[in-house]
């Protein structure tokens, strides 16, 4: 009997080591090739974050991690290439001046990583799931319908691709809004009468809602 | 010297401040406390090279390690810079590229910031230099190497053409000048450093077009400088090291290694050699500057509660100015 459970113990064990290192093994499978892999030919492509004697750890580059100010948690670490040199401007580098979408830094799960996995590409922008559309929705869409200040209802199947707002044949009541159309999660900008709410900077903004909304809240 | 503006607006750069001890009694308890703390360091085997500044005016910092503190700028006067890159000295002038609203500002020695240049249609600013000459700058933004007078006209447009197999352009990240009026450059986007004549065309390149490590590969290039005997050193970037080259670009010798400790480099951001020959290294995740001497020896970490995220650095005889991201412009004396 006793050997029996050691047995199973065994098994268990081993299984569990085996998802472990499986798991671990499929990341570096996926940064492999993708914009992340950043090593030179022949090099570890996690060592160009992770260092080898810790490798569960999320920032393990990071000798300062910041509670408070513009690097905080993990941000150093994405900062440290997302700032323009490493990796172009284009991709979003973090701009001080502007505020982000809430987050709970060097928190696992819980800071850019809430939105973000660096070791998956494939639903772009290393966005963490799939149906890049509605990924807002996997979060927002427990607060359920809301009336929106342009008087557009948000439905439950938001569109967040960006993509253009209007229907060629038209939008009628009840249309859906897209969501990326107006805010942005990354370097958005609060303005009175959207408290909390992240909207693209001014010079951002469809031109065709600016004709006439004038780019002022409540316009 | 100028530049003492407290560097603060409020902002998250504020330095740490004590609060109700009257500024001459804890400027002086707080050197006793630096000098005990230094004379028990040294007598435990090591001083940890860390500049403690408690208020940010020059002068008043009660422990100076490593590099005393001369003055700091967290935003200009009557402007506001956003994430700027580089600083140079030219002329007496501070020169920064304001990257992320790009421009390069002129600093007056009040702090007072004027927009001589803005015309950065390619390109935000990444890097800038001084012209052989010392009359103008060298400015670094995507495919182009601009050069521009201190009183902000734009003398010459240089793009350059010299794309790879893989049909990338040029992304110009780094940039310095040698004696003989030739410009080195990094380009990040294709893993090289192209040595350019004065005209901007290609003498010689060192590089694969791709990521690599080695004698002739780089891996993200960034910052590069010339030292008085017109050989090259170049932040390569991923691969944690320094290379340095002869000025014909012949590889000469690397030191550094990829880490997160002390004496390692992490993300090097800025690179200047001094008249002693020694290279002083931002890191932005290191949050300090790495100190080695010619041959390559570690010698120390300069941090500073200031830092936010170093990059762009400059010398002037013994005086570094460092522009962080965040934090703003940084003057340091060299001990």
């Amino acid at each position: 009997m006793r050997a029996g459970s050691a047995a199973a113990a065994f098994v268990i064990i081993a299984g569990l080591a085996l998802l472990v290192a499986g798991d671990a093994l499929s990341d570096e499978k996926r940064v492999t090739g993708s914009s992340h892999d950043l090593a030179a030919p022949g090099n570890s492509v996690c060592a160009s974050c992770h260092v080898p004697w810790a490798p569960d750890s999320e920032r393990l580059w990071e000798l300062r991690v910041d509670d408070e100010g513009p690097l905080t948690g993990f941000r150093r670490l994405c900062f440290s290439c997302h700032d323009g040199t490493v990796a172009d401007l284009g991709i979003h580098a973090f701009d001080a001046t502007l505020p982000e979408h809430f987050s709970q830094p060097g928190l696992r799960g819980q800071d850019c990583d809430r939105c973000h996995d660096p070791h998956r590409e494939g639903f772009g922008q290393y966005i963490k799931l799939p149906g890049a559309a509605n990924f807002c929705q996997n979060c927002h869409a427990t607060a359920g319908p809301i009336q929106h200040p342009t008087d557009v209802e948000v439905v439950p199947l938001v569109d967040a691709a960006g993509s253009r707002l209007w229907n060629l044949e038209g939008t009628g009541p009840g249309s859906y809004i897209k969501c990326l159309t107006c805010h942005s999660p990354n370097r958005a900008v609060l303005e009175s009468g959207a408290a909390g709410i992240g909207l693209l900077p001014l010079e951002r903004r469809p031109p065709l809602c600016l004709a006439c909304h004038l780019g002022s809240p409540g316009d | 010297l100028g530049y003492r503006t407290p560097l603060p607006r409020g902002s998250f750069v504020d330095p740490p401040r004590r609060q109700g001890v009257p500024a001459p009694a804890a400027i002086l308890f707080a050197s006793l406390l630096g000098v005990l703390a230094l004379l028990l360091a040294g007598l435990l085997g090591g001083i940890r090279y860390q500049a403690l500044w408690d208020n940010g005016r020059a002068g008043e910092a009660p422990v100076q390690s490593a590099a005393e503190f001369l003055g700091g700028l967290a935003q200009p006067v009557n402007d506001e810079w956003v994430l700027p890159a580089a600083v140079v000295r030219l002329g007496g002038s501070t020169f920064v590229l304001d990257t992320g609203n790009r421009r390069v500002l002129a600093l007056d020695e009040d702090g007072f910031a004027t927009t001589i240049f803005e015309d950065f249609a390619a390109g935000p600013p990444w890097a800038v230099a001084m012209t052989t000459d010392g009359d103008r700058l060298l400015v670094a933004a995507a495919d182009e190497v601009l050069v521009i007078s201190p009183a902000g006209d734009l003398e010459k447009n240089l793009r350059v053409r010299a794309g790879t197999a893989a049909g990338r352009p040029p992304r110009l990240v780094g940039i310095a000048a040698d004696a003989g009026g030739r410009i080195i450059v990094s380009d990040a986007e294709n893993h090289r450093v192209l040595v350019l004549d004065g005209d901007g065309n290609l003498l010689s390149g060192v590089g694969m077009g791709m990521r690599a490590d080695g004698r002739d590969g780089f891996n993200s290039p960034g910052a590069v400088a010339v030292d008085g005997a017109g050989d090259i050193f170049v932040a390569d970037v991923l691969n944690g090291r320094i290379v340095k080259l002869s000025a014909q670009g012949e590889f000469l010798r690397e030191f550094g290694e990829l880490g997160v400790t002390e004496g390692t480099l992490s993300r090097t951001k800025g690179l200047a050699v001094d008249s002693r020959g020694r290279i002083h290294a931002s890191d932005g995740l290191q949050v300090g500057l790495s100190v080695f001497a010619g041959d390559g020896t570690y010698l120390r970490l300069v941090q500073s509660p200031f830092f936010e995220s170093p990059a762009g650095v400059w010398l002037e005889d013994d005086k570094l100015y460092v522009i962080d991201r965040f934090a703003g412009l940084i003057i340091l004396r060299l001990p």
